[in-house]
């Protein structure tokens, strides 16, 4: 049975006779494994695939919906990110798949068209549209859309606790019934309305075995016979039929939402556009900073809970510890792979654990509170006209906060930025001008003896970040894209919330950096005993004298190709000795936070921009970095400092 | 250059600059004094326009785009911004946010031109 046929089987009210105007011939991918076209029998899992604009809390009903075995891969062929998980609800279990947002079904973005490919193929059999209660207006022509498919279909009125502040009122039973489908009222953050939810699924996944249409009255054929049918639209008719479906949408819901037409200016709001003005946007915005990275990452992070793990966790017990169980091994090369100088176990796995992931982890919850209150739009649009000038517009300004955090993580989040333009502009940024938390968390503990030092990296690295925008920004051909995005209602983060999308960060951080800097320490072993590392490290001895800086300082920049953090660490062991002044630690540290990135942001710019991309920067960071070392090295010794 | 020239030329560029500053002056008093609603003689000939031309707390009500072929009409579309939604500017600096059917977008100065309006 051909996917056509399917779905000639199942049925539909709609004129159209039963192919999704926007999908290929091929009817796109999906498991075609229900022979039949029958929905799945009592006690088979029901494949849900929830739908929806962004920020209206899919995640969260997800989360609700699945406990167990809860997978995030890549679509095929694309580098989207699919969550889908397994969980019940009511006693039937459920396969549901979290797509990425979406307005509207004629997708243009690879996360539509993957969300698009997921709601029109076989291997779902209810699609679930999530909306915010207090936009239905807005979203109602997805809902349109959807119902065109003629596949078994649920609404969920999200957010529904926000009607009652709005003096809104939404009749889900009259809405239900001109639609034809189940509307369930929900708020997902409580778990309220579950039940009905559960109730509403059931009776979707009972329907779809069918022949006929869905229960209730006829599905859609109101508003099929309202709506203007086209059988193959092109697609500079997008608008017109987003209109076409919006005046479709407003007859249905007359009546439906009341409002008793009173104004309210909430606290949210009123902070919310507070902050979206440059002052005090920016004084906040350095007030956020100086409490966060400085005093949260910097000094509980990089400070406290470093030094805890390192010297009462590790130095004190596992360190010694490992030596022990090592010493019986006669081969001292296999003594010092694991235990050694740059042992695995002794160096790789202790700066890993005990220096990388208390500073990255503290950022990334400080990024995911951010992320939750709903600040970070507001960032956004404080920066989008400087970000204009580099090429970028505000939307950038998640990777680039991201980039603090962890270089290669934020590479990789440049996917969701609209051109390619931007992407390659924002990759190298990131790799030239941004330093990672690893480094920032030791240079600032360096540094911040000698405030002169400090003053002088800082102003280097937002001068080097702002001149490679600009030239950037005048280099590439094309324009910025156009800056829109959503704003949602400022809130206080939820602890929920805010730890899971902190754990997931971190998940992944372990399974995708920690790895590649286990493979560095074996490197670097390799090289100590093959004297390979010798032979590099007495290649680059001149290039750091050129800049002033002693022999030793060679090492610092080796080590920090391959982990940032045995570079900071390295500079941190030559000034506690005191072998740096302060014009030579400022030399050091502009030099090494603007030389080539870590080996894992290597890796990710040249998975995700291409060989040809990541050799490019890696050359050029490299002559960036010793360039502005020297002039830096000539401008101050020659200011007699 | 010969003496003369020296004073002949700055006084040209003085005279230039003035004049474009008296310009630029007259172009800020009028922005100031336009309240964002079209005169009853504008609004006769030219009931629609442009959001760009609100001022903050303007209301009005969209009736389509200035491109609704050109490639910012879907992101507009997905935002909301469409014939009939009710539109009104909260700020315009440095980017316009915009509360459309209850919810609050922001765009920028690109995309606000684009998006032709009915005063209320």
């Amino acid at each position: 049975m051909g996917p056509t046929d399917l779905r000639a089987a199942i049925g539909h009210a709609v004129a159209a006779g039963g192919t999704c105007p926007m999908c290929p011939p091929d009817g796109g991918p999906g498991r075609a494994d229900r022979v039949s076209g029958r929905g799945p029998a009592a006690g088979e899992p029901g494949r849900v695939a929830l739908v929806g604009a962004p920020n209206v809390g899919k995640s969260t009903l997800f989360h609700r919906l699945t406990g167990r075995y809860v997978t995030v891969s890549n679509y095929p062929r694309t580098s989207v990110e699919v969550t889908h998980g397994e969980g019940e609800i009511g006693g039937r279990p459920l396969r549901v798949v979290d797509t990425p947002g979406l307005y509207s079904l004629s997708a243009v973005s690879e996360e539509e068209e993957v969300a698009r490919r997921l709601v029109c193929g076989d291997g779902v059999d209810v699609l679930v549209h999530v909306i915010e209660a207090r936009c239905v207006r807005r979203s109602l022509p997805l809902t349109l859309e959807l119902l065109e498919l003629g596949r078994p279909l649920v609404v969920v009125l999200n957010m529904m606790d926000e009607l009652g502040p709005l003096g809104l009122e939404v009749d889900t039973a009259r809405l239900a019934e001109r639609l034809g489908v189940d509307v369930v009222p929900l708020v997902a953050v409580s778990g309220e309305g579950l039940a009905g939810l559960g109730a509403a699924l059931e009776r979707a996944l009972e329907a779809g075995g069918s022949d006929g249409p869905a229960s209730g009255p006829t599905p859609g054929a109101s508003v099929a016979g309202a709506a203007p049918r086209e059988a193959r639209p092109e697609p500079a008719d997008a608008y017109g039929r987003a209109v076409a479906r919006r005046e479709a949408g407003d007859r249905l819901l007359a009546d439906v939402v009341r409002s008793d037409g009173r104004r309210r200016a909430r606290v949210a709001d009123r902070l919310g556009r507070w902050l979206a003005r440059p002052f005090p946007g920016i004084p906040v915005l350095l007030v956020v900073l100086w409490l966060g990275l400085y005093e949260f990452v910097g000094h509980f992070g990089a400070g406290t809970l470093v030094d805890w793990i390192e010297g009462t966790v590790f130095l004190g017990h596992v360190n010694p510890f490992l030596e022990r169980l090592f010493s019986g091994i006669p081969w001292p090369w296999a003594r010092s792979l694991w235990v050694g100088d740059y042992g695995l176990l002794t160096l790789g796995l202790r700066y890993a654990i005990a220096i990388i992931l208390p500073i990255v982890g503290t950022f990334f919850l400080f990024f995911s509170v951010l992320e939750d209150s709903g600040y970070l739009p507001r960032l956004a649009l404080l920066v989008d006209r400087p970000f204009k000038r580099l090429g970028l517009n505000g939307r950038a300004v998640i990777p680039i906060v991201l980039g603090l955090a962890c270089d290669t993580m934020a590479t990789m989040v440049t996917r969701t930025l609209d051109t390619k333009r931007e992407r390659i502009l924002a990759t190298v940024l990131l790799a030239l001008a941004i330093p990672c938390s690893a480094q920032l968390g030791v240079i600032l503990a360096i540094l911040s003896g000698r405030p002169l030092a400090l003053g002088i990296w800082a102003g280097v690295l937002l001068a080097s970040f702002l001149l490679i925008g600009v030239v950037g920004n005048l280099i590439l051909p094309g324009r910025s894209a156009s800056f829109h995005m959503e704003l949602p209602p400022l809130r206080l983060p939820r602890a929920a919330n805010v730890a899971r999308k902190t754990l997931s960060r971190l998940h992944w951080y372990m399974l995708e950096v920690i790895p590649l800097f286990l493979l560095a320490s074996v490197l670097l072993w390799a090289g100590e005993i093959t004297g390979l590392l010798g032979r590099i490290l007495g290649g680059l001895e001149p290039v750091v004298g050129a800049l002033g800086l002693p022999a030793r300082t060679a090492s610092v920049f080796l080590l920090g190709f391959f982990r940032r953090d045995y570079g900071a660490a390295g500079l941190y062991e030559l000034q506690r000795t005191g072998a740096l002044d302060t014009v030579s630690l400022a030399v050091a540290a502009v030099t090494l936070t603007l030389f080539v990135p870590c080996i894992a942001q290597f890796l990710m710019m040249w998975k995700e921009r291409g060989p040809k991309l990541a050799a490019a920067v890696f050359a050029f960071a490299s002559l960036f970095a010793f360039g502005v070392g020297f002039i830096l090295n000539a401008a101050l010794r020659g200011a007699g400092l | 250059m010969e003496p003369g020239a020296w004073g002949r030329w700055s006084s040209a560029t003085r005279t230039r600059w003035s004049a474009a500053l008296r310009a630029a002056w007259d172009r800020a008093r009028a922005w100031r004094a336009d309240p964002g609603r079209p005169t009853a003689a504008g609004a006769a000939a030219d009931p629609f326009t442009g959001l760009a031309d609100l001022r903050p707390g303007g209301e009005a009500t969209v009736v389509g785009l200035a491109d609704p072929s050109g490639g910012d009409a879907r992101a507009l579309a997905g935002l909301g911004l469409l014939p009939g939604a009710e539109v009104e500017v909260v700020q315009r600096y440095p980017a316009w946010i915009l509360r459309v059917d209850r919810a609050e977008i922001a765009v920028d100065d690109d995309l606000a031109r684009q998006v032709r309006v009915r005063m209320r």
